[in-house]
C-alpha cells in the first residue's frame, strides 16, 4: 500500500490540490471564520477525481500488480492525507492565530461568528465533516467512476459544508466547547479525539462502499 | 511451469455474449488472438486481467483462481492495452519509476536497453510521445518487469514495419527459454504468419478456431478461376466472389475438389482465410 500511496502522491497531486491544501492557512485571515480554512481546501479536493478521468489513472492502476480493491483504498488514503495535511496547516496557523492576534474580550454571539478563536472542537468537527464527506465522495464515485463526476463531487461538498456550519453553530451555542477552563478543555479535546475516530470510521466505510461497487465494474 | 487456464468464460452485456470461452496459455507459446472488431479480443483479455467481472466461468493461473490470487499473478503477468497514454503531463522517466517499483523482477538494465532500441527518450512527457512511441514505451514497461505471461492487446497497431519486425524479434527470443508465453490480439495477420504458434479465432463471442497455424493453414484450401466450372461445387466453398465471370473461393481441405483446366488450386493464405470466416454468411 505503501507504494500505491506513493503513486498517488507524486501522479495523482496536482497545483490546484496543492494550492487549495495551503489555503487551510486561511485561518490567520482575522475576523474571518476559522471554518473557512477547512472548507476552502475542499475545491482542491473536487479536481482529483476529473483529472484522474482525464489521466487514465483508473486504467494505469488497474494494470498494476495490486488487487482491484486496493485502487480505492489508495485513493482513501490519499484523499486522509490531503486532510490530514489541511488539518495540521490549520492547526499550526491557529496556534498563531490563538497565541498572538487578540482574543476578543467579552464577545457576544455574533462577535464569536466573527472574530473567534479556533478551538479544538472546530478541529473535531471538521475531521467528523472530512470523514462524512470521504463516505459520500468514495461510495457514490466508485460505484460508477466513469460517469459519476459532478455528483459525488457536489454532495459530499454540501455535506461537508453544512456540517462544518453546524459544527460552528453547535461551538457557537456551547460555550463548553470553546472555553480554555478545566471543563472547557476536557470537552473541546473529547470532541477532537470523537472528530479523529470518526473521521478514521467514516473514511474506513468510504473505502468499503466505494470497494463494494467498484468490485463489479468492468474496466 | 504455470499456465493460464480460461474456463468456460461467459460475459454477458446488453449489446454483445461473450460465450463458453475456453483455452490455455502455456508456456514457450505465442499465440495469436484474432477476430473482427467487436468479436470479444479485448473483453476476453480484460476478464483475464481481472478489470471486467465475468458473468460466468473462471481464469486459473497455476490452478488457482486469478480472483485469490491477484495481486501475485499480475506480478506473472502483464497486461498492455493499446498505447501507454496515461497521465500525459508526466515524463516517461517519472511514470516508470513509479511503476518499476511495483515489480520485484524489474531489470533496469533491459529496461534501457529497450528504451534505446525503440528510441524512446526518458525526459520527454508522455503526451509529446507519437502513438508508435507510445505503444513501444508501453511494451518496454511490460517487458522490463519480468512478467512470464504477457497479454497484448494489438501490440503492433501504430508500429511501422521495421518496429513491427523488431518487436515480433523480441517476442520470438522471449518465448524461446520455454518461461515466457505471449497472447496477443492482432488485425495485422503477417504478424501471426511470422511468430504464433497457435491461433486462437474469435467470432461474435465465440471461439471457433483453436489450433497450432500450421493446422490451421493447412485446412483450408484457395480456387480461382472462370465461373463456369463453380457449378455444382458451390456449396461446398466456405466463401466464394463471383464477380465478371471471374470466381475465387475457400474451401476446407476435407471438401477439397480436383481443380479442372484453367483453375488455380492453392493453399489459402491466413488473411483469406478469415475474410472467408467473417464474411461467408453474407455473400
Amino acid at each position: 500500500m505503501k507504494k500505491l500511496l506513493y503513486k498517488e502522491i507524486v501522479l495523482c497531486t496536482n497545483v490546484q490540490i496543492i494550492l487549495f491544501t495551503a489555503f487551510a492557512t486561511f485561518i490567520l485571515i482575522p475576523s474571518w471564520p476559522p471554518a473557512i480554512a477547512f472548507i476552502y481546501p475542499l475545491s482542491g479536493l473536487m479536481t482529483l477525481f476529473p483529472t484522474g478521468l482525464a489521466n487514465k489513472d483508473i486504467e494505469y492502476t488497474s494494470l498494476l500488480p495490486i488487487k482491484k480493491t486496493d485502487i480505492v483504498k489508495a485513493k482513501a488514503l490519499y484523499l486522509g492525507l490531503i486532510e490530514i495535511t489541511v488539518l495540521l496547516l490549520a492547526g499550526i496557523a491557529g496556534l498563531v492565530r490563538f497565541f498572538f492576534y487578540p482574543a476578543p474580550v467579552e464577545a457576544d454571539q455574533l462577535a464569536y461568528f466573527m472574530a473567534t478563536r479556533p478551538s479544538f472542537s472546530l478541529y473535531g468537527f471538521a475531521l467528523a465533516s472530512f470523514g462524512v464527506m470521504n463516505i459520500v465522495l468514495l461510495g457514490m464515485y466508485y460505484r460508477d467512476p466513469y460517469k459519476r463526476l459532478t455528483g459525488p463531487s457536489i454532495v459530499s461538498l454540501i455535506v461537508c459544508m453544512l456540517l462544518l456550519t453546524a459544527g460552528t453553530l453547535v461551538i457557537a451555542f456551547v460555550p463548553a466547547l470553546r472555553e480554555y477552563d478545566a471543563i472547557g478543555l476536557a470537552a473541546q479535546l473529547g470532541t477532537l479525539g470523537a472528530g479523529i475516530l470518526l473521521f478514521a470510521l467514516f473514511t474506513f466505510l468510504g473505502y468499503r462502499s466505494g470497494a463494494k461497487g467498484f468490485t463489479n465494474i468492468d474496466l | 511451469m504455470k499456465t493460464l487456464e480460461v474456463r468456460n468464460l461467459f460475459k454477458h452485456y446488453e449489446k454483445f455474449d461473450l460465450k463458453n470461452v475456453s483455452f490455455e496459455i502455456k508456456p514457450g507459446k505465442i499465440i495469436g488472438f484474432i477476430g473482427r472488431n467487436g468479436a470479444g479480443k479485448t473483453t476476453t483479455l480484460k476478464c483475464i486481467y481481472n478489470l471486467a467481472k465475468p458473468t460466468s466461468g473462471e481464469v486459473l493461473y497455476d490452478s488457482k483462481p486469478i480472483i485469490d490470487v491477484e495481486a501475485d499473478y499480475k506480478q506473472e503477468a502483464a497486461m498492455l492495452i493499446g498505447e501507454m497514454n496515461y497521465y500525459g503531463t508526466k515524463t516517461v522517466k517519472s511514470l516508470t519509476n513509479v511503476t518499476k517499483k511495483f515489480y520485484k523482477d524489474w531489470d533496469e538494465d533491459l529496461y534501457h536497453r529497450y528504451l534505446e532500441t525503440f528510441n524512446i527518450d526518458e525526459n520527454k512527457q508522455i503526451k509529446a510521445l507519437s502513438t508508435g512511441m507510445k505503444v513501444k514505451y508501453g511494451l518496454a514497461l511490460a517487458l522490463s518487469r519480468g512478467a512470464k505471461i504477457l497479454l497484448l492487446d494489438e501490440p503492433t497497431s501504430g508500429l511501422d514495419p521495421v518496429s513491427r519486425d523488431e518487436l515480433l524479434d523480441i517476442f520470438l527470443d522471449l518465448v524461446s527459454d520455454k518461461e515466457h508465453s505471449i497472447l496477443f490480439s492482432t488485425h495485422v495477420i503477417s504478424d501471426l504468419e511470422k511468430c504464433a504458434d497457435d491461433i486462437i479465432y474469435i467470432k461474435k463471442g465465440e471461439i471457433i478456431v483453436n489450433e497450432s497455424v500450421s493446422t490451421f493453414e493447412s485446412a483450408y484450401l484457395h480456387y480461382e478461376g472462370p465461373s463456369e466450372i463453380l457449378g455444382k461445387n458451390a456449396s461446398k466453398f466456405i466463401f466464394y466472389r463471383d464477380r465478371l465471370g471471374k470466381f475465387e473461393g475457400i474451401m476446407k481441405k476435407k471438401d477439397e475438389i480436383d481443380a479442372e483446366e484453367g483453375v488455380e488450386k492453392r493453399k489459402a493464405s491466413m488473411e483469406e482465410i478469415m475474410v472467408a470466416f467473417e464474411r461467408g454468411e453474407q455473400e
